[in-house]
This record gives C-alpha cells, sequence and structure tokens, in this order.
C-alpha cells in the first residue's frame, strides 16, 4: 500500500481509478486496455506539475515520507548486494542507528556509512528513529579509520532527525564524539563523499558530514535545525497546530 | 546551500521523488558515486586533506546591517 502526502492527492485519485479498472476488467471480460493506455499517458504529467512546483514546508514533507528508501537500500543497490556490516564501537555497544562496513562499487572496495531509520514503528524503535548515540558516532570513527588504514575510500550516506539528545547520550560524551569525527574526518588520508538522502539535522549528520564531496539528494534538508523548531523559536509559523489540526 | 557552497552538488531525484522509484533513484545516486569516486581516487592524500580543510575553513559570511538611522531615513 502506497502512503500519499497531501498535495499528492491528484496522483492517487489517478491510481486508484486505475486500480479499480484492472478490479472491473478482472471480474468481467470488457477490454480496459485502451482506457488505461490514456491513464496511463496523462499519469505522470501531474506527478511532473506537482513536484516542479513544490513549496518549501512540502519539499520537507517529501524528505520524510514514510515510503523514502533508507540508507541500507541505497548501499545495496550501490553495492550490488556485497555490503557487509560491520558492528560495534569496541567501548560499549553497537548502535543500530548507524550502519556502516565495506562494498564493492564498480569493482573498488568503499567503506559506506550511515544512519539508518526503520520501515515499522518496531523497526523504527530497533533503530532509534535514526538518532545516534556516542557509540554510533564512535563506530563511525572506528570504521573510518579502517577504511584509511588500507586507503578505500570513504562514502557517507546522512539520513537522520539529529543526534540523540538523551540524558545517557551525554554522559556518555554525545558533544565530544561527534567534535572528534569532525576533528578527525577532516584529516582523513582518502576520499570522502558524502550523500544527504532525507534529513540532515545538525550535528547529527555533521558528525559523519565532512568530506570532500557533500552532496544532497533533490528533496532533501540539511540544516542546523528542524525546519519546525526553527520556525516555532522564529514565531512565525506554528506547525505543532498544523500537525494537530 | 550551492550558492554559499555549503554543498558540491544536488543529485536529481526521478519525477515523483525518489518513493516512487526507489531504484531509479539509487541508480542515479550510484552513478554520482561512481563519478566523483574516480575524480577523488587520483588526487593525492595531501592535497585531498589539505582542500578539505581549506572548504570547511572558507564556510560561512558575514554581512554588515546598515546603521539603523540610515535604514529609517531611506524607508
Amino acid at each position: 500500500m502506497q502512503t500519499f502526502l497531501e498535495f499528492e492527492k491528484p496522483i492517487q485519485n489517478i491510481i486508484e481509478q486505475i486500480e479499480k479498472l484492472k478490479e472491473v476488467a478482472a471480474q468481467g471480460d470488457v477490454d480496459v486496455n485502451p482506457t488505461l493506455l490514456t491513464w496511463r499517458r496523462s499519469c505522470p504529467s501531474p506527478a511532473r506539475e506537482i513536484y516542479a512546483k513544490l513549496t518549501p514546508r512540502e519539499r520537507v514533507q517529501v524528505s520524510r515520507h514514510p515510503d523514502r528508501p533508507y540508507t541500507l537500500k541505497y548501499i545495496d543497490t550501490i553495492s550490488g548486494g556485497t555490503f557487509m556490516e560491520l558492528h560495534g564501537d569496541r567501548t560499549v555497544k553497537d548502535d543500530k542507528a548507524m550502519v556502516g562496513g565495506f562494498g564493492m562499487v564498480e569493482g573498488r572496495s568503499v567503506m559506506f556509512i550511515g544512519q539508518q531509520k526503520g520501515i515499522n514503528t518496531k523497526m523504527r524503535q530497533y533503530r532509534n528513529f535514526g538518532m545516534p548515540n556516542p557509540e554510533g558516532y564512535r563506530k563511525a570513527l572506528r570504521l573510518m579509520k579502517l577504511a584509511e588504514k588500507f586507503g578505500k575510500p570513504v562514502v557517507t550516506v546522512i539520513d537522520t532527525p539529529g543526534a540523540f539528545p538523551g540524558l545517557e547520550a551525554e554522559e556518555r560524551g554525545q558533544g565530544e564524539a561527534i567534535a572528534r569525527n569532525l576533528f578527525e574526518m577532516m584529516r582523513l588520508r582518502v576520499p570522502v563523499i558524502c550523500i544527504v538522502i532525507g534529513e540532515g539535522a545538525s550535528g547529527g549528520a555533521l558528525g559523519i558530514g565532512i568530506g570532500d564531496r557533500v552532496l544532497m539528494l533533490e528533496n532533501t534538508w540539511y540544516s542546523v535545525i528542524s525546519p519546525e523548531s526553527c520556525s516555532s523559536i522564529l514565531g512565525e509559523v506554528d506547525f505543532k497546530e498544523q500537525a494537530a489540526g | 546551500m550551492l550558492t554559499y557552497k555549503l554543498i558540491d552538488g544536488i543529485i536529481p531525484e526521478p519525477v515523483g521523488g525518489a518513493h516512487a522509484d526507489i531504484d531509479g533513484a539509487c541508480l542515479l545516486v550510484k552513478a554520482e558515486v561512481v563519478r566523483s569516486l574516480e575524480k577523488l581516487s587520483k588526487t593525492d592524500p595531501d592535497k585531498l586533506v589539505e582542500r578539505r580543510i581549506k572548504k570547511f575553513c572558507a564556510m560561512g559570511m558575514v554581512e554588515k546591517a546598515r546603521p539603523a538611522s540610515k535604514t529609517k531615513a531611506k524607508a
């Protein structure tokens, strides 16, 4: 079942009608192919129109779309299924919000590191909603050092609503872990490519975001604070009201 | 962000966003990664580090606000 955002309604209508037509065709012997063909022709155009003039608010919604592919999907496709995950920061525990490991890209082995979100409620809790703890950043640093040792390039995939702000994260030195990552990533003697594929919030994103090439996908955001918090500080629009209403 | 040089490039998404064509989006990202890797792997490590530090040090800019009296006079 696909999920549709509010401004995607016209696309949803067309897709639902196609499904209905198919059901009719399956029940009776009415030939729906000519009608379907006309629908197909008209289907990409509303999508193109809608996505050509997205407002900033809609773009933020797209970046959090529940059907959007997450880090592991990108890594698996880019590495053609050769990705081998490595675990643990060698001090506290393995952070599930941060994934990393080697994979092959066009005959070259590459270290992939990125924040992973879950696809359903249970997985989201397991992955801590893509918010890494300090051990996640320390794991990322350990893997980057490993890549540097073997002279392999690093590709980081950023998709996080922020670093985890819990009490235990602060106790274990969240700020220190991120700051150390910034420092060490600056002087990594291998190529580093960073890609923002969804949300890129603040230190959570920067902790693995220092690279020779920092790239963003079209419908993503990368900022010091989430757009909602920023607007409530500035007091212009209250998004909480919008969400409740 | 591109104009302020905070990022180096934007990867386009398929029509309807990355969720409408997941494989297409992944392939677009892959193409960009391969292109960047090829370019960067030829560069000397010392130069890479030096360039990276320079790039991040150059980020940020200060805009001077006009004195309040002048702005008022203009308005």
